[in-house]
């Protein structure tokens, strides 16, 4: 979706033109369906204006983020700057970034920001991944935005994930891009995670910490102890750092600690790991949530945003565009063909184990590519499994292919 | 419908600069002070071109910007909205003159105020459209007829949509709180939309407790109970600090429903934590609350909402006590969640301010929904009777063609309804598992007979 949602109304005030009828439909590739009288045109964008109660609204829309016009003449067009192209499927290669679509910067109003949002969803390690993350991020290369908006929404994960990913966001991302954190759920690895960003705003619904490492054994979970806990606890002392947050607060989330802070008139907090500030915030028999209010108040979070046109407000930007949609649609397909692994790759391990209880080894090969397929379009099973499966690293499928040889030869071997 | 404090709220503003006062009832935002201040001012009313209302009070105007401060769950902040944004400025609107309450004691209208308000113009009046919920959310309700229904209300332009609710969730207890969290974007986005989404609470209990808190206007019956999710204390995973981190992150999840909706995320934990103190007064039409037993120097006047639970503070009957807090009528009205008691559709449509010119919309949604939740009843049914057939089909090979057919037909019924049945696929996969085990069996009896 692309939308400056500001100005525009003022410019539009001077054209004077007549609504009577809302007879233009663009669609967009996201789906949505503007419908109402197109007020202008350029090169690279149009001007949509409508009625919403008894208000003019005008909406500016980037053609690259059209699907097809249809004016009040009938006729449908297909925006010439916007061929249809399909984002990068997931794939261990790198992407490319040949077939995307020049971005007509320069028929950009003055003044206006360019925001990218990515999504990071659902569990640390396969799903909100590091690499993942990097490919991304590659994709927005020609898109050059201004700023980049992780949208977090995560119960947590795998440990393992969040130095990666606090990397590809200190070293990756930030050198070349203003970063925010936009938290619906960050919990656990992923409120790690999102700690390395100085920016940090909250949904309303949103909620950050409870991050206390834990193993889990036949339904039975361990908390982290002992020196393996003060290295995890020193580790993302430094992520913090990196954020320019208080060390204490993460503590707070990771470990039952006393935490109060005072404010001052200023607004400014400061932190402390006792009962003895103005604000208690956890104690020792608890671990530290923080919703979207209280992120706010005590400072963790700049502010509360429901929707991209709030955030980009908040952040400052009065005239703002979305660009680099296919970022955040290699994250969306990513996330779907891991999706599709966890659930399919115990089933093919099973089958391919019956094939070869049946001797049937040509089928029990196929199985196995199946199983190559699901990893191929879902990398971060290279790393963390599915189905109960180790790690699909090539080792692993070597390994396998040579046993399914081995059982094969002895097979047709009993058979002669 | 009018609220106290309500004006001040949108949800957009808790930009930075925020700037806290104490006074000697506690703490108090700089907005609130200003707010009290100037109340007998009334407020400043900013309308922009995108149709959003912005109230509170202007601290500064140049050519370019205007400042406005306003407040939301308690916390200020100054906000800028540049001119050409500005439709219309209105100084010293009135407003009632309660004041408000100081930090998050109010029920904020921020999602009905940044929604601009549609209105249904229709020749017999204004449209009222009434949706039943009923059953448990997570199987018979679900986002599928959900979506429908309110597709449905939505195809109407109502003025006013009420989801009369009398609901529990497949989950008991909290952790209903997840099926819940499926469904409040569907409400979430009608309400965003500017659509007016009122719940008509009978009963809203465990996971279905969470949902109505989505919406900024809550009306209870008079034996209308919101609760029923105060088991989390029980929570035990193992290992007593996870217990602390899954119980936390629970209450943060369930918190943000409160905070949607603009209600006090403090009634949350009393109503999910046994040990959890709340204790109330209604000060000015507005509820305070201490998270704590009462000491002398708090004052005269509170009424423990929930005690620890501990000792001789435990609770005799789960059901009727106060060591988690379950709403009725009379507390749900006093603490601002409720807008009214109301036990007939005509009185709540007095309340809700339609005025008299109405028309009752007969909608789809009830027979959506009932449809839905014969349909899953129907399909359990078939499935466990396709697992009895499937367990006296036998063991013998003749028979292994007849269990395979058996298995695609659960297959195809836990396909056909997955969203409840088999929402990840992990049931189809063991069938196709069990499938490929019967071909291989009978390709090897067919090897042995040739």
């Amino acid at each position: 979706m692309t939308r400056i949602a500001t100005i525009v109304i003022a410019l539009l005030a001077t054209l004077a033109l007549p609504f009577t009828s809302l007879a233009d439909k663009v669609y967009l590739k996201d789906g949505r369906v503007v419908e109402g009288t197109i007020s202008r045109e350029g090169d690279g964008f149009i001007y949509v204006t409508y009625m919403v109660g008894q208000l003019e609204r005008t909406e500016f829309i980037l053609r690259v983020n059209i699907d097809r016009i249809e004016r009040d003449k009938d006729t449908t067009e297909t925006p010439a700057e916007s061929p249809k192209e399909t984002p990068a499927a997931p794939t261990n290669a790198k992407p490319s970034s040949s077939p995307k679509t020049p971005r007509p910067s320069t028929d950009l109003p003055p003044g206006t920001r360019k925001i990218a949002f990515v999504t990071l969803e659902e569990m640390v390690g396969p799903f909100m991944n590091a690499e993942a993350l990097r490919k991304s991020i590659q994709l927005l290369e020609d898109d050059k935005p201004d700023i980049v908006v992780l949208q977090i929404n995560s119960g947590g994960g795998a440990l393992f994930e969040v130095q990666k990913l606090s990397d590809a966001i200190e070293h990756g991302i930030k050198p070349k891009y203003r970063v925010v954190a936009w938290v619906e759920s960050a919990i656990s690895a992923a409120a790690m995670t999102a700690f390395t960003c100085e920016e940090i705003y909250m949904m309303p619904e949103g909620n950050i910490g409870a991050a206390t490492a834990f193993s889990q054994s036949g339904g039975r979970a361990t908390a982290m102890k002992g020196e393996s806990l003060e290295q995890l606890l020193r580790s993302q002392e430094k992520i913090t750092r990196r954020g320019k947050h208080d060390p204490l607060v993460m503590r707070a989330m990771q470990v039952p600690t006393n935490l109060s802070c005072d404010i001052d008139d200023a607004g400014r907090v400061t932190w402390r790991n006792d009962l003895g500030g103005q604000y208690i915030v956890s104690t020792d028999k608890q671990i530290l949530t923080l919703n979207s209010i209280d992120s706010v108040k005590y400072g963790l979070a700049r502010s509360v945003a429901a929707s991209k046109d709030d955030l980009a407000r908040a952040m400052g930007c009065t005239e703002w565009v979305e660009i680099g949609l296919d970022a955040d649609k290699y994250q969306q397909d990513f996330r779907e063909a891991v999706q599709t692994a966890q659930v399919r790759a115990g089933e093919l391990w099973q089958k391919m184990n019956i094939a070869l209880d049946t001797g049937n080894a040509g089928r029990a090969r196929s199985f196995l590519g199946q199983l190559r397929g699901l990893v191929r379009r879902a990398p971060s099973l290279e790393t963390y499994g599915a189905g109960g499966l180790p790690p699909l690293t090539p080792e692993f499928f070597r390994e396998v292919e040579s046993q399914i040889d081995e059982i094969a030869k002895k097979q047709s071997g009993g058979r002669r | 419908m009018t609220r106290i404090g309500a004006p001040f709220l949108t949800v957009l503003i808790l930009a930075t600069g925020l700037s806290l006062l104490m006074t000697p009832s506690g703490l108090m935002t700089r907005a609130s002070a200003a707010m009290q201040e100037d109340d007998a001012d009334g407020i400043d009313r900013i309308v922009l071109r995108n149709g959003r209302v912005i109230e509170g009070k202007i601290l500064s105007e140049t050519d370019s910007v205007v400042e406005i401060l306003v407040i939301v769950g308690g916390i200020s902040a100054p906000t800028t909205y540049p001119r050409s944004e500005v439709l219309s400025i209105e100084r010293n609107v009135e407003t009632d003159t309660t004041i408000p309450a100081p930090a998050s004691t109010t029920k904020s209208d921020s999602r009905a105020e940044t929604a601009t308000p549609r209105n249904s113009n229709s020749p017999d009046g204004k449209r009222v459209y009434v949706m039943n919920l009923k059953g448990d959310l997570g199987r018979d309700v679900t986002v599928t007829p959900l979506q429908r229904a309110f597709d449905d209300a939505i195809s109407y332009e109502p003025e006013v949509i009420i989801v009369k609710m009398d609901c529990g969730s497949a989950a008991e207890g909290f952790d209903g709180m997840w099926t819940a969290e499926d469904l409040g974007p569907i409400i979430e986005k009608v309400i965003d939309d500017g659509w007016r989404v009122v719940f008509w609470i009978k009963r809203a209990q465990a996971g279905a407790a969470f949902l109505p808190l989505v919406s900024p206007e809550i009306i209870f019956m008079s034996d209308g109970r919101l609760g029923g999710v105060g088991d989390l204390s029980d929570f035990n995973i193992g290992d007593e600090v996870v217990n602390l981190k899954q119980i936390s992150l629970r209450i943060g999840h369930a918190e943000g429903f409160a905070i949607t909706g603009g209600y006090d995320p403090r009634l949350i934990r009393a109503m999910a934590l046994e040990e959890e103190w709340l204790a109330v007064k209604i000060v000015g039409g507005q509820p305070q609350y201490i998270t704590w037993e009462p000491r002398p120097e708090d004052g005269e006047g509170w009424t423990i909402l929930t005690d620890d639970g501990k000792g001789k503070n435990k609770d005799k009957f789960s059901f009727d006590g106060n060591d988690v807090l379950t709403l009725n009528a009379d507390w749900a009205r006093r603490l601002n969640v409720a807008d009214a008691v109301v036990d007939l559709l005509d009185d709540l449509i007095f309340e809700l301010n339609i005025g008299r010119d109405y028309t009752i919309v007969e909608g789809r949604a009830d027979k959506i929904l009932s449809d839905w939740s014969d349909r899953i009843e129907r399909a359990i049914d078939q499935f466990q009777r396709l697992q009895r057939d499937f367990q006296e089909a036998g063991q013998g090979s003749a028979s292994m063609g007849r269990r395979i057919n058996i298995l695609k037909q659960m297959r195809g019924l836990l396909s056909a309804n997955a969203e409840v049945l088999d929402p990840n696929g992990a049931q189809r996969a063991q069938i196709d598992i069990q499938i490929e085990q019967l071909r291989q069996q009978i390709r090897r009896a067919n090897q042995r007979d040739r």
